[in-house]
């Protein structure tokens, strides 16, 4: 296993944490996740409801393939990302940066933050399924794999509060939409 | 094990808890955001002052009944369908209009698409409130921020206004028109100045 094999691991269980957190969400709050998917205005309204339940299925096949190290996973990753990139920028351009991102427990305004947050995720995706080469993982390996994805993703949800402050500030102290 | 083995995991150690800290104390700064917000709405109208008269606005609900807005004793609370926290207002008007029986809730929004806004109502259940769609309200009253709330008194005054962002700034509304101030931060301002006119030693010193 060589140094890129290590990291491949890392991002791809740091991912894996990610997505399953996201999912938790869009299933635990299904109604509210809905309507923050219809807010941004992309999807035919009639087809809301179908579209956010094959993304949050999409979502729940990447956190498998992730977990059990397919490079698929890693592709596929990255493409939800990019897909959730894209709609945050049109929403922005539109100037529609009140809606809630649907992308956690609280709602959180659109920002340059979240798609900053998004590439950066993407990034590593597509770096680490480009350089996916896995054969196998020795136990020891996959122990400190699995610590410093756990790590990674503590600094991901202090970032993902940061964000949420930041909405949290407009929207009691700005009063902001 | 020799010393690198163990500085290793020292730091390992070390990284976690930090990480562990780092989280927590981006927690509680959402947390102090939240408890130190401002008391009342905040009161952002180059438009509209506190005494003014409320401009009188005809407007259709979406049930089509013909409804004046400005009239002696409403509220109005301006919303939209998309306003997240418009939404986390809803139950607090409903309680409102049933413990404020002499106050009648008007909501305004705007927009072209009339059938978003019926979806919501029913959604919601808003069928309870006079539920209108009027650009030249939300103009009428100088409204930039949603949700914005606007008090008219029982002389056809406007007796408070602001955007408002939770029960509280709701509340408030109420409360500083019984106090007779624009705003919670009024009252809070007219306070401290008269505490620094009178210092806090002054009646000690009297004595």
């Amino acid at each position: 296993m060589t140094e890129s094999d290590f990291f491949v691991v890392v991002i791809s269980w740091l991912l894996a944490a990610v997505f399953a957190g996201a999912c938790g969400h869009k299933v635990g709050e299904w109604q509210r996740f809905r309507a923050a998917f219809a807010a941004y205005r992309i999807v035919p309204e009639g087809l809301v409801g179908a579209v956010a339940g094959i993304v949050t299925l999409a979502e729940v096949l990447v956190v498998l393939a992730l977990i059990i190290l397919q490079p698929v996973g890693l592709i596929g990753a990255a493409l939800l990302l990019g897909v959730y990139l894209v709609a945050i920028s049109i929403n922005l351009a539109r100037g529609r940066r009140h809606i809630d991102c649907g992308c956690g427990d609280e709602p959180t305004p659109l920002s340059y933050r979240l798609l900053v947050r998004n590439g950066l995720l993407a990034g590593l995706a597509l770096w680490a399924g480009w350089a996916h080469g896995i054969a196998g993982v020795s136990w020891a390996a996959g122990f400190v794999a699995l610590v410093a994805a756990l790590v990674a993703f503590g600094i991901y949800m202090a970032v993902e509060q940061l964000i949420a402050n930041r909405g949290r500030h407009e929207r009691l102290w700005l009063g902001v939409r | 094990m020799d010393l690198l083995t163990v500085s290793v995991v020292v730091l390992w150690i070390l990284v976690i808890v930090l990480v562990v800290v780092v989280f927590a104390l981006a927690r509680q700064v959402g947390v102090l955001y939240e408890r130190v917000a401002p008391a009342g709405a905040l009161m952002i109208n180059q438009q509209l002052k506190v005494g003014d008269a409320a401009p009188e606005i005809a407007v259709q609900t979406l049930a089509g009944k013909e409804l004046a807005v400005g009239q002696p004793g409403q509220l109005l609370f301006f919303l939209a369908p998309d306003c997240p926290i418009c939404k986390s207002l809803l139950p607090v008007l409903k309680a409102m209009q049933r413990a404020e029986s002499q106050v009648q809730i008007l909501l305004l929004s705007d927009g072209d698409n009339e059938q978003e806004h019926r979806e919501y109502v029913e959604a919601e259940q808003l069928q309870q409130f006079d539920y209108a769609l009027s650009e030249i309200a939300g103009r009428g009253y100088g409204v930039g921020k949603l949700p914005y709330g606007v008090l008219i008194d029982g002389r056809g005054v406007v007796a408070s206004l602001g955007i408002v962002n939770s029960r509280e700034h709701l509340e408030s509304l109420f409360e500083a028109e019984r106090l007779g101030v624009a705003s919670i931060q009024d009252y809070l301002d007219q306070n401290t100045e008269n505490s620094s006119e009178e210092p806090l030693h002054y009646d000690a010193a009297k004595n």
